[in-house]
């Protein structure tokens, strides 16, 4: 246009405004703008909020899962070398036994069943035992007592002793190096109830801390004491050391289902070209690590991936103009296509197959897209074991998860013009959606069916329910969120 | 000059919290704002809030301005035009620049007075453009945006936007024809 100059700075003049008053806004627009502008925020941050709870929660649980198997695994924990140590008291129990037990226990120190199972008369001090422990590692070697007391083991170099005294005698048990099969050798006595109440008063009334990290100890207190039950009693250590095991390992598969949750403002956009959308399906992979806190709860660590495609169409009128086209017969268009996740970039080409008999005209086509989308994330999940019997076990599960969302790939299934002079040549997504908010929060919530095939191993039929907390799409009012439903087979391995 | 000093004045001023120097910069570029509203949109109500939100938008980002790289209201007249843009793309996610009425104009390419146009009516014609037709002609017209640049901001092809103003033109054109004829009487 000649005059194109003339009407670029009739229109780039601010100052020739002042006399045109019919550009004078309302009123109302500076007060909202001010409103809007020198408002004190008092929009509640609910992000940060969630961001910080969560942190907690990841803190907590880095708390009661991490520190608790460094001490388990430490080597100078002892309440683990107990373990250990009744672990291979249990091989010991299993060897042939000498006839005479290797204790030399003093005549005077003795106590026969038909006495009261008390174990106060070697009831040892405890000031004795503090001053002992504070003083004397119990993993150092410490001479041995020659006193006419001495309650030890005939073929020990005893270099590791726990020394109880009263107030009339000494007594020195060989508790660690030698101990399992000193114990071994005490249920084997005669007069085993005298030596296992020394020991219970060794491990109750000193308060020995050391020990407590052991709770077979206490359990097996609680046995009838009969030389009959020595099967039982390893059976239930066995049990004890199985359920003792408290850290599991989880994967797990199957089919996930995703319903995307268009809001009303999107959806009136996009209403007049006839948007419809399906959900997703796909598969997902979880990989974490479950830690039993209490024998009903559990709490579970994991990292999940999954897959899933969508597919989506629409409507959307074109023009093809004969002005405009190529040699080939065809129109090119650049098209803006709705997706569940935002608007894709296309690029279309359609071809004329006859005549129309007017310099344009207008058709509708109809497009379909299939969309390719992938989700990492980490869940915080705790379990409650609902039921939990010999085999079968039901669990509810609750929980977090933290999800980075990609678009993996888009893709133009079809676009079919609806007019007979008209046919589809070539169609490609120019660009992906581009206000994807990657990353996003999840609640949990499911159910676990698993059968027990042992005391270390259990496969469970998940179901879990994911609402999305935060928008998957957004753009100004425009927002998508993600709920996700997912079916599939949990297998754990407790170690 | 002076005017770039006192807008650098009365940024500064605003940036510290003076509400008096943000209703100063509103007066002084609201109706320049406006305009630039009216000519994407062709709803007063529609370029009110269009207006507002712009207001908002440079008085957030206004830390960012700065006055050595360019004046501000080549600056802010950008932010406006940004909210103009993203408010189309919002309202017509899926309206193409192909999708509008074809015209066949005959017209020759002599000049069209604008003598006898007022501001205000010479804005209601670029209004009643179609929308395509509007936003190319004013992105490359008014506005000196680049054929390439209109297609990065709209996601269109070049051609297209050159076939957009081309067609925008002649349309206008046949407006101001008619309006002169109107003018001098001939078919008012």
């Amino acid at each position: 246009m000649p005059r194109d100059n003339e009407i670029k700075d009739l229109f780039n003049n601010p100052s020739s405004l002042d006399n045109e008053d019919w550009l004078q806004p309302s009123e109302r627009v500076f007060e909202n703008i001010t409103e809007e502008v020198y408002a004190v925020p008092n929009k509640r941050n609910h992000w940060l909020i969630f961001w910080l709870i969560f942190g907690i929660i990841i803190t907590l649980a880095f708390f009661l899962l991490i520190p608790g198997q460094v001490l388990n695994s430490s080597p100078g924990n002892s309440g683990d070398r107990i373990m250990n140590e009744f672990i291979q008291s249990n091989n010991l129990t299993n060897q042939k036994l000498p006839e005479t037990p290797e204790f030399d226990i003093p005549r005077e120190n003795k106590m026969t069943s038909s006495e009261p199972k008390t174990g106060s008369k070697v009831k040892p001090s405890k000031p004795s035992i503090k001053k002992e422990l504070n003083q004397t590692s119990p993993w150092v070697d410490v001479p041995q007592k020659q006193s006419s007391n001495h309650l030890h083991s005939s073929t020990s170099q005893i270099p590791n002793i726990i020394e109880t005294s009263n107030d009339q005698e000494s007594t020195t048990i060989d508790l660690i190096s030698k101990g399992k099969k000193s114990m071994v050798n005490i249920f084997e006595s005669s007069e085993e109830e005298m030596n296992v109440s020394i020991q219970d008063d060794m491990i109750e009334e000193t308060q020995f801390e050391l020990l407590t990290q052991a709770p077979e100890v206490n359990r097996l207190h609680a046995l009838p004491l009969s030389f009959d039950r020595d099967k039982e009693q390893l059976d239930l250590q066995s049990n004890i050391l199985e359920e003792n095991r408290s850290w599991k390992l989880i994967a797990a598969s199957g089919y996930s289902n995703w319903k995307y949750v268009i809001n009303e403002n999107l959806l009136s956009a996009l209403s007049p070209f006839d948007f419809t959308h399906e959900n997703g399906h796909g598969a997902y992979l979880k990989l974490g690590i479950a830690k039993s806190l209490t024998e009903r709860i559990d709490l579970q660590l994991a990292a999940s991936f999954a897959q899933n495609k969508v597919q989506s169409g629409h409507n959307s009128e074109l023009t093809y103009s004969l002005e405009d086209e190529s040699l080939s017969s065809t129109n090119e268009y650049a098209l803006t296509m709705a997706s569940p996740l935002g608007f894709i970039g296309s690029s279309v080409v359609m071809e004329r197959d006859g005549d129309f008999g007017s310099e344009s005209i207008d058709f509708i086509v109809d497009l379909q897209n299939e969309h390719l989308v992938e989700q990492t994330g980490l869940e915080l999940t705790t379990r409650l074991n609902v039921l939990d019997n010999q085999r079968l076990r039901v669990a509810a599960t609750f929980g977090l998860s933290l999800d980075y969302l990609r678009i993996r790939s888009n893709s133009l299934r079809s676009f079919t013009p609806m007019h007979q002079a008209l046919r589809a040549r070539q169609g490609s997504i120019t660009a992906d959606q581009e206000n994807i908010q990657s990353f996003n929060q999840s609640i949990l919530t499911g159910i676990e069916i698993g059968y027990k095939f042992n005391n270390s191993r259990a496969l469970s039929l998940e179901v879990q329910y994911s609402h999305g907390l935060s928008p998957v799409f957004e753009l100004d009012d425009f927002t998508s969120k993600l709920n996700r439903l997912r079916i599939g087979l949990t297998g754990s391995h407790r170690f | 000059m002076q005017k770039h000093n006192s807008d650098i004045q009365t940024i500064q001023a605003i940036l510290k919290g003076d509400k008096s120097a943000f209703r100063k910069l509103y007066d002084n570029y609201s109706r320049f704002y406006f305009l630039t509203c009216l000519r994407y949109t062709n709803q007063k109500s529609d370029a009110e809030d269009l207006l507002q939100e712009s207001f908002i938008k440079i008085y957030k980002d206004l830390h960012q301005f700065d006055h050595t790289r360019g004046n501000f209201i080549s600056w802010s007249k950008r932010v406006v035009i940004n909210v103009c843009l993203q408010h189309l793309r919002k309202k017509n996610v899926l309206n193409n620049f192909e999708n509008i009425i074809d015209l066949n104009l005959q017209l020759s390419d002599k000049a069209i007075g604008l003598d006898n146009l007022s501001l205000q009516e010479l804005t209601k014609m670029i209004q009643q453009l179609p929308k395509g037709y509007r936003t190319v002609f004013n992105l490359y017209i008014i506005d000196g945006f680049s054929h390439k640049e209109i297609s990065e901001e709209l996601g269109i092809s070049e051609s297209t936007s050159k076939t957009q103003l081309m067609k925008a033109k002649k349309l206008l054109k046949l407006k101001i024809k008619e309006s002169d004829y109107s003018l001098d009487g001939k078919y008012a």
